[in-house]
């Protein structure tokens, strides 16, 4: 019994590892692109290079102005990171808390952020009438106000969950709801919280739309179009293109490793009421 | 009384200041736009008003632009069904606490949901090339020889490559919310079901999925309101080609805007906004719906 | 009450700190910016060769004034720069390909500058100056060499075959069908990137200008339509053909520019539809050397004459830079003869220079088209307005995949046409 079991595991995670390989084939063939020649980089395969070609990067990093972009992107990222964990936070708390009607019309009003479409030829004309073209600060309000919808869900299923007892507490106590929310609730949020981090960080360092209109100076770019020196309509250097695919993931996948197990805690707090 | 002054609205303040500066303020201009003669030759002070000009335009058949609504409408449903269910069973699979490896196994699984899309696209376009592409030298290897073809090249191919490629990008995604949903199922549930000798067949569908109604709805959700928007992978696999035969609604929006024709592009927009919303809302409606039944 | 006042404050407080932060980061880049004096060069990727880069540095060692090349992905290229036209900020310097279609697009009337008093002036070829020009001004500076879009070949297969250079339609395919026959694809076509298929008929507009001399000027105005042109409709008729008879091989749908190199230096095709310096760039990609590759005029539809190109890529001074002076000396420092023969060395892709008293060696491939004729003419691509040939790429696909015929091609090109000039505002629409 406990032996066929073992067998089914066994039989189980290999079926599992198997499936996986879908998933790392395309990731390893870029990661060994990056450092093969420019002719055996035009056919994709699994064939390993001749010799490491490890000048791929330092093309790359040379005439893409990396180092400034990684700053930027991280400038944009963690900024907006910060404000939309903030307000939405806060803002999803009370909206869960306090089912008033005006409360409910709100949640309304803040799922439709997750249904339209972004128009960019308004958007460039705001951006410029504030004042803020040219300015990493335009880009990253642009991105909270985006991320501000998908946020908000998250907080909000995830505090229906968490005792309003806790609540009751804190108020015979006397204590206000700013203690409520940041001393109590707060800290309760860490894995939505994580999850969050996540998944808009990844979503901020991964769009070019928003900088490419929004930005002049080829100083406040962040990483994701350094891409296109090298992805030209006319000219694809794979070896190339895939050294820069490498350098543009490779934080958001230091950050994924770190955060990796607290994604799935996080998104408990999908299985609540949505 | 007691709750506004527990729960004060001033906490809304922030995120919905931002929020309706930053989003609403620009869609609702959009959607003004969309009702006057924009285009690039005309300064954005001089508008005119045409009325539903830009719609009937987009209406007509020759444009060729409806049938991307009803191409998207396809990708949708194939992806959210694909998305759903593979995610389901991945997440089936990998929640079993004998399994050693499955942390790494999820971290594999959800790794494309964080890589840009548009990459995605170009990979899996050299992924598909005819001669020399991986995908064809795979079916070689293993003796299906007969079924390779030029994936990018033929529509239905070229449905299938787009479908293909969104799911590979999303269900990894899916599959970590239902192993959240899953995880919170009370395990005395299928004790009590052991013990009246369910198979678990009977325990998937009896016990499972009705307790994963709430992953469900927003899985569901989730996956109509991505599969409706596909621009990236779309953009960047086939180009909507061939032929325009796998036009989506946000490339054509695009298109129209790189022609210099804003209003349409705008108008477009607009239209692909009241699609999405009233899809999402009627499927939602419908989940929730059953949700409290079953409750009940 | 007092505290959640107190709190809002906080709150406020703490948002604008955090703001303030991020505004500093800013700031600070545009403050040590401000010093000296940067124009901003907007241009798609690919557009600015290595040696620009080399004379902009040079450039700035002399005056102090740095040039911000910006190359954008290629399929945003035009939103980008209408945008910021529109904001009137942003650019100082933006690219723009040669031709009238080209430059329509970005209003010239209301963003360009009159040079035809820079002194490098006198020293354009007619093209290059016919190229760069709207309306009677001179708009922008062209570096770039003007280029034939014929059919190449590779002469040791046809020789190998005892194959002649085709002279019309009927000896093209025969001597389609006698590569087909050796197990070789007569030509490589890569219809899955848009731009590229529709020269299979652009190539047709020279014959009909000297048919007709006014019939740009008639297309221009509304006076004729593209369905009306007879050689634009046998030449797509006779692409169909081609199509069926399998000349373009069985991936023309899956086909791409970037490998079209190699599928030429391999021998495994016979020829395809390009510009006369890609032999060129096959040699330095793959070593074959460019005098193997020759061409001659596309034979279609009775045609015997060349087809060029309006010119390059243009750097068009933006008219409401605030550092028009320093672009104009920009232009008047890389026009010096040396550093644009220098520029030309160096740039093995480019070939008839746009400037008299710069030396180059021709290739192999314009050699051979001059022994066939030297009558040569601009094609549609670079003159006629709202041309798109993008919308007809597609439009070829769908013929291929037995949607479209070439008659509904053209009425759907004129269709579209006539969207695009309303939306520009154009009375003759």
């Amino acid at each position: 019994m406990n032996r066929a079991r073992t067998v089914r595991n066994l039989a189980g995670s290999l079926l599992f590892w198997l499936l996986s390989l879908v998933i790392i084939v395309p990731v390893v063939i870029i990661l060994l692109n990056s450092i093969k020649t420019q002719s055996e980089a035009d056919i994709m395969n699994f064939a390993l290079p001749k010799s490491a070609v490890w000048q791929n990067y330092a093309v790359v990093i040379q005439r893409g102005k990396i180092p400034r972009a990684y700053l930027n992107s991280l400038i944009m990222s963690v900024s907006s990171l910060v404000l939309v964990i903030l307000s939405s936070s806060m803002a999803g708390f009370v909206v869960s808390r306090n089912p008033s009607r005006l409360n409910r019309g709100l949640y309304t009003f803040f799922f439709l952020g997750l249904i339209a479409p972004l128009n960019m030829a308004p958007v460039f004309n705001l951006i410029r009438s504030l004042g803020l073209i040219n300015r990493l600060f335009g880009v990253i309000m642009m991105f909270t106000a985006l991320l501000i919808p998908f946020s908000l869900f998250l907080f909000y299923s995830f505090m229906t969950k968490i005792p309003r007892e806790l609540d009751e507490a804190v108020m015979i106590d006397g204590g206000g709801p700013l203690r409520l929310f940041w001393q109590i609730i707060f800290p309760l949020l860490k894995p939505v919280t994580v999850t969050l981090i996540i998944l808009n960080f990844v979503n901020t360092w991964n769009d070019f739309m928003l900088p490419l209109y929004l930005l002049y100076d080829s100083e406040k770019w962040p990483i994701t179009l350094t891409i296109y020196d090298f992805l030209g309509r006319f000219k694809r250097d794979w070896s190339l293109v895939s050294a820069n695919i490498v350098l543009t993931i490779l934080p958001i996948l230091v950050v994924y490793g770190f955060g990796q197990r607290y994604i799935i805690d996080g998104m408990v707090s999908g299985s609540l009421k949505g | 009384m007691k709750l506004s002054r527990y729960y004060p609205y001033w906490f809304v303040v922030p995120a919905l200041l931002i929020y309706v500066l930053f989003f609403i303020f620009p869609s609702v201009n959009g959607f003004y736009l969309a009702f006057t003669d924009w285009s690039m030759a005309r300064d954005i002070g001089s508008l005119k008003f045409v009325g539903l000009e830009n719609f009937r335009i987009i209406l007509d058949a020759s444009m060729g632009i409806r049938s991307s609504i009803t191409n998207t409408l396809y990708i949708a449903a194939w992806t959210t069904v694909l998305k759903n269910v593979i995610g389901l069973a991945l997440a089936v699979g990998l929640v079993r606490k004998s399994f050693r490896s499955k942390n790494m196994l999820r971290g594999v699984f959800f790794l494309p949901a964080i890589l840009p899309p548009l990459i995605i696209g170009i990979i899996f376009t050299s992924v598909f090339k005819p001669n020399n592409g991986l995908f064809n030298n795979i079916l070689v290897w293993f003796g299906m020889g007969a079924f390779t073809k030029a994936w990018l090249a033929e529509t239905a191919a070229a449905f299938g490559a787009i479908i293909a490629v969104e799911t590979w990008r999303q269900a990894g995604f899916h599959m970590a919310i239902y192993i959240a949903g899953l995880q919170v199922i009370p395990e005395e549930l299928y004790e009590s079901a052991d013990i009246d000798g369910a198979g678990s067949w009977q325990k998937l569908v009896f016990i499972t999925i009705p307790q994963l109604l709430p992953s469900l709805t927003v899985n569901l959700i989730l996956s109509l309101i991505s599969g409706l928007k596909i621009f990236e992978i779309v953009y960047s696999l086939t180009n909507s080609g061939p032929g325009g035969t796998t036009a989506v609604m946000l490339t054509e929006v695009f298109d129209q805007f790189s022609k210099g024709r804003y209003a349409l592009s705008s108008a477009l927009g607009v239209i692909m906004f009241m699609i999405v919303a009233v899809i999402v809302m009627v499927v939602y409606g419908f989940v929730q719906k059953k949700a409290g039944a079953h409750n009940e | 009450m007092k505290r959640s006042v107190f709190s809002i404050i906080g709150i406020c407080l703490a948002l604008l700190v955090c703001s303030a932060a991020v505004f500093a980061a800013g700031s600070q880049e545009s403050a040590s910016a401000g010093k000296e004096v940067v124009l901003t060069y907007l241009a798609a990727s690919n557009w600015i060769k290595d040696y620009e880069y080399i004379m902009a540095e040079e450039f700035s060692a002399e005056t102090g004034i740095r040039i911000d090349f910006q190359e954008l992905p290629p399929d945003q290229y035009e939103n980008v720069v209408k945008l910021k036209l529109s904001a009137r900020e942003g650019v100082d310097i933006f690219g723009s390909i040669s031709g009238v279609p080209a430059l329509q697009k970005f209003q010239p009337e209301k963003n360009m500058i009159d040079l035809s008093g820079e002194p490098w002036v006198e020293k354009l070829k007619g093209w290059a100056t016919v190229g760069a020009s709207y309306d009677g001004r001179l708009v922008g500076l062209n570096l770039w060499s003007v280029s034939n879009n014929a059919i190449m070949y590779n002469s040791s297969i046809f020789s190998d075959l005892g194959l002649q250079v085709p002279k019309d339609y009927d000896s093209f395919t025969a001597v389609c069908d006698a590569l087909l026959a050796a197990g070789i694809t007569p030509i490589y076509e890569f219809a899955k990137d848009l731009w590229h298929t529709q020269y299979w008929m652009e190539t047709m507009t020279y014959q009909e200008t000297l048919r007709d001399p006014d019939f740009i000027e008639k297309l221009n105005t509304n006076k004729l339509k593209y369905a009306d042109v007879g050689s634009f409709l046998t030449a797509l008729t006779q692409l169909r053909d081609m199509e069926k008879k399998g000349y373009f091989g069985e991936y023309i749908l899956s086909n791409t520019f970037d490998e079209s190199w190699e599928a030429m230096a391999s021998g495994k095709y016979g020829m395809i539809m390009i510009w006369d310096s890609f032999g060129t760039e096959i040699e330095s990609k793959f070593g074959v050397p460019q005098d193997v590759f020759k061409m001659f005029p596309n034979p279609m539809a009775g045609n015997t004459v060349r087809s060029t190109t309006a010119g390059g890529i243009l750097k068009v001074p933006y008219a409401g830079s605030d550092h028009l002076d320093e672009v104009l000396q920009y232009f008047r420092f890389i026009t010096s003869p040396e550093r644009v023969q220098a520029y030309y060395d160096n740039s093995s892709d480019l070939n008839v220079p746009s400037m008299a008293g710069i030396t180059y060696s021709p290739t192999a491939a314009v050699e051979s088209l001059n022994e066939i004729t030297r009558e040569e003419g601009i094609g549609i691509e670079g003159l006629c307005l709202y041309y798109d040939p993008m919308s007809l790429g597609k439009y070829i696909q769908s013929m291929f995949l037995g949607a479209m015929t070439p008659e509904q091609i053209l009425a759907a090109m004129d269709a579209d046409r006539a969207i695009t000039a309303r939306a520009a505002g154009d009375p003759n629409w």
